[in-house]
C-alpha cells in the first residue's frame, strides 16, 4: 500500500491541506475530497476535457494529474469563476448564445477558453475551434459554444 | 472509465542530484514523471504500473530556452509545449519547431507536456521525435554513476516507446540547430483529426545554391518504429537543380529504395503510410523551397 503524503493546495482562493494517497487523480481530490463537483468526469484518460481545470493560471485536464502534483500549487474550477455572486462574461455568454445542451461539457468548455482568452487577446474563430481540440461536445453544440467564446473576447476586449 | 493506477510511492526531489540518487536507488522498479500526459494514462490503462515514481515537478532549473552559440539553441528537458510555442527565441531561430509544436495536440497537454517527456516517450507518431533528427539534436543524459553523456537523436530511438536511455538516467537537455537565412524547411502531416497523434510526419530542411540542392535533411515519422532520416533521397537530391518534376522523380523512386515497411493499425494501412510518406516528404521540400525562394507559403 502506499503511503499517504500531505498536500497543500490553494483551490478557488482557499487554502485546504489533506493527506492524499499518492495514486489519487486531481480530479478524485476535487470532487470526493472537497466537493466541488462542477469539474465532470468524462471519459478518464485525457480525451474529453470535460475535467479540464486551471492549474497555475493554465488550462489542464484534472484526469491526466495527480493530486500530489498540486502540492504548492493554486487550482481555480468552475465554482471559483463567478465573483461576488456575478457570472464570468464566458458564463453569461454561454447562457446568452445557449451554448449549453446536455451541460456535461460545459465547466470544461468555459475552463478552456479561459485560458485561451488570456494567450489569444484577439481570437478569432479558427482559433477558438483548435483552442477547444481537447475537448468534446457530445450533444455536437459546437457552433453556439464558439459563438459564445468568440462574443465573450469581444467583451473582455473592451 | 479507467481504474485507478496501481499504489506507488511517490517522491517529488528538490534538486537534480536527488532526483538521480533515487533513480539510482530504484533503477527500473521507478518512473520519472515529467508533464505525465503519456505516463499518467499508460499508468491508468496498468500497461505500466511503477513501485516509485519521481516528479521532477520541482526541477525549475530545467526549464529553459536559450541561445548556446550563433548555431545552436539549448532546450531544458521540462520546458512544456506551450513555452515552446511562445517562445520569441524559438519563432525567430528556430521557427520549424514553433510550427511543429503549434500542430500538435491540444492546450491542455501543450500546458502540460514536455519537450523531455515527448523525446524519452518516443512514441513512433509523435511530432517531436523527427524534428529532433531533422534539427540534428543531441541529448545530456545524467547518472549518478556516469556523471553526463551526450546522445545523437539518430543514435537514440531504438524502437518503439524505446530509446537507449539507462535505467539511472535522467534526460535534462536538448540541443537544437538555430536557422540560418539561407535554409528553408517545411513540415507536413496527416492527421485522421482533431487532436490525435498524425499518421505520417515530413519534415525537411533544405539549402540551396543557384538553383542546386546544396544540403537537405529529410525527417519521416509514423513510417517505422522509429523516426528516420531518408538518406538516400537526401544524397540523391544534393547536387540537382530542383524543380517540380525532378522532386516527384527522386522521391518516388527512391523512397522504393529506402524500403520501409510501416506498421498497419486501426488508423492506416502500411501501404497507405507509404504512400502517404511520398506525398508529404514530395509537400515538404517543395515548401522548404518556396520559402527559401520568399514566395510565401
Amino acid at each position: 500500500m502506499s503511503k499517504k503524503v500531505s498536500i497543500t493546495v490553494k483551490v478557488n482562493g482557499e487554502v485546504f491541506k489533506a493527506d492524499v494517497e499518492s495514486r489519487m487523480l486531481l480530479i478524485d481530490f476535487l470532487r470526493d475530497v472537497l466537493g466541488l463537483t462542477g469539474t465532470k468526469k468524462g471519459c478518464d484518460e485525457g480525451k474529453c476535457g470535460a475535467c479540464t481545470i486551471l492549474f497555475n493560471g493554465s488550462a489542464v485536464k484534472s484526469c491526466l494529474m495527480f493530486a500530489v502534483q498540486a502540492d504548492g500549487s493554486e487550482i481555480i474550477t468552475i465554482e471559483g469563476l463567478s465573483k461576488e455572486g456575478k457570472l464570468h462574461p464566458l458564463q453569461e455568454e454561454f447562457m446568452k448564445n445557449i451554448a449549453i445542451q446536455c451541460g456535461y461539457c460545459t465547466a470544461g468548455m468555459i475552463m478552456v477558453a479561459y485560458n485561451l482568452l488570456k494567450l489569444y487577446p484577439k481570437i478569432n474563430e479558427d482559433e477558438i475551434r483548435k483552442g477547444i481540440s481537447g475537448n468534446l461536445c457530445r450533444c455536437t453544440g459546437y457552433v453556439n459554444i464558439v459563438k459564445a467564446i468568440l462574443s465573450a473576447a469581444h467583451r473582455c476586449e473592451k | 472509465m479507467c481504474p485507478l493506477p496501481k499504489a506507488f510511492e511517490y517522491f517529488a526531489p528538490e534538486n537534480i542530484n536527488e532526483a538521480l540518487d533515487l533513480l539510482n536507488r530504484f533503477k527500473d522498479k521507478a518512473k520519472i514523471l515529467a508533464g505525465g500526459q503519456s505516463l499518467i494514462p499508460l499508468m491508468k490503462y496498468r500497461l505500466l504500473s511503477p513501485e516509485y515514481v519521481i516528479d521532477l515537478r520541482k526541477l525549475k532549473d530545467l526549464i529553459f530556452i536559450k541561445e548556446k552559440d550563433q548555431n545552436r539553441i539549448s532546450i531544458g528537458a521540462l520546458t512544456t509545449y506551450i513555452m515552446i510555442e511562445f517562445s520569441p527565441l524559438i519563432e525567430q531561430k528556430c521557427p520549424l519547431l514553433k510550427e511543429v509544436t503549434n500542430s500538435l495536440s491540444d492546450l491542455q497537454v501543450k500546458n502540460r507536456g514536455t519537450i523531455g517527456g515527448s523525446i524519452c516517450h518516443a512514441d513512433p507518431a509523435a511530432h517531436y521525435p523527427p524534428a529532433m533528427l531533422a534539427l540534428n539534436a543531441q541529448f545530456k543524459l545524467m547518472s549518478k554513476e556516469n556523471g553526463e553523456r551526450i546522445v545523437n537523436a539518430e543514435d537514440f530511438f531504438i524502437d518503439a516507446y524505446t530509446t537507449l536511455i539507462k535505467p539511472d538516467e535522467i534526460l535534462t537537455e536538448i540541443e537544437i540547430d538555430a536557422f540560418q537565412n539561407d535554409f528553408g524547411w517545411g513540415f507536413e502531416y496527416l492527421n485522421y483529426g482533431g487532436a490525435g497523434y498524425p499518421i505520417v510526419i515530413a519534415i525537411t530542411i533544405l539549402k540551396m545554391r543557384n538553383d542546386v540542392c546544396e544540403d537537405v535533411r529529410i525527417a519521416l515519422g509514423g513510417v517505422s518504429l522509429t523516426p528516420i532520416r531518408a538518406k538516400i533521397i537526401e544524397s540523391s537530391l544534393k547536387g540537382e537543380k530542383l524543380n517540380s518534376e525532378i522532386i516527384d522523380k527522386i522521391i518516388f523512386e527512391k523512397m522504393e529504395e529506402m524500403r520501409i515497411n510501416p506498421p498497419s493499425d486501426i488508423h492506416a494501412s502500411s501501404e497507405y503510410r507509404k504512400e502517404m510518406a511520398k506525398v508529404l516528404t514530395r509537400r515538404a521540400i517543395k515548401k522548404a523551397l518556396k520559402r527559401l525562394k520568399g514566395d510565401g507559403v
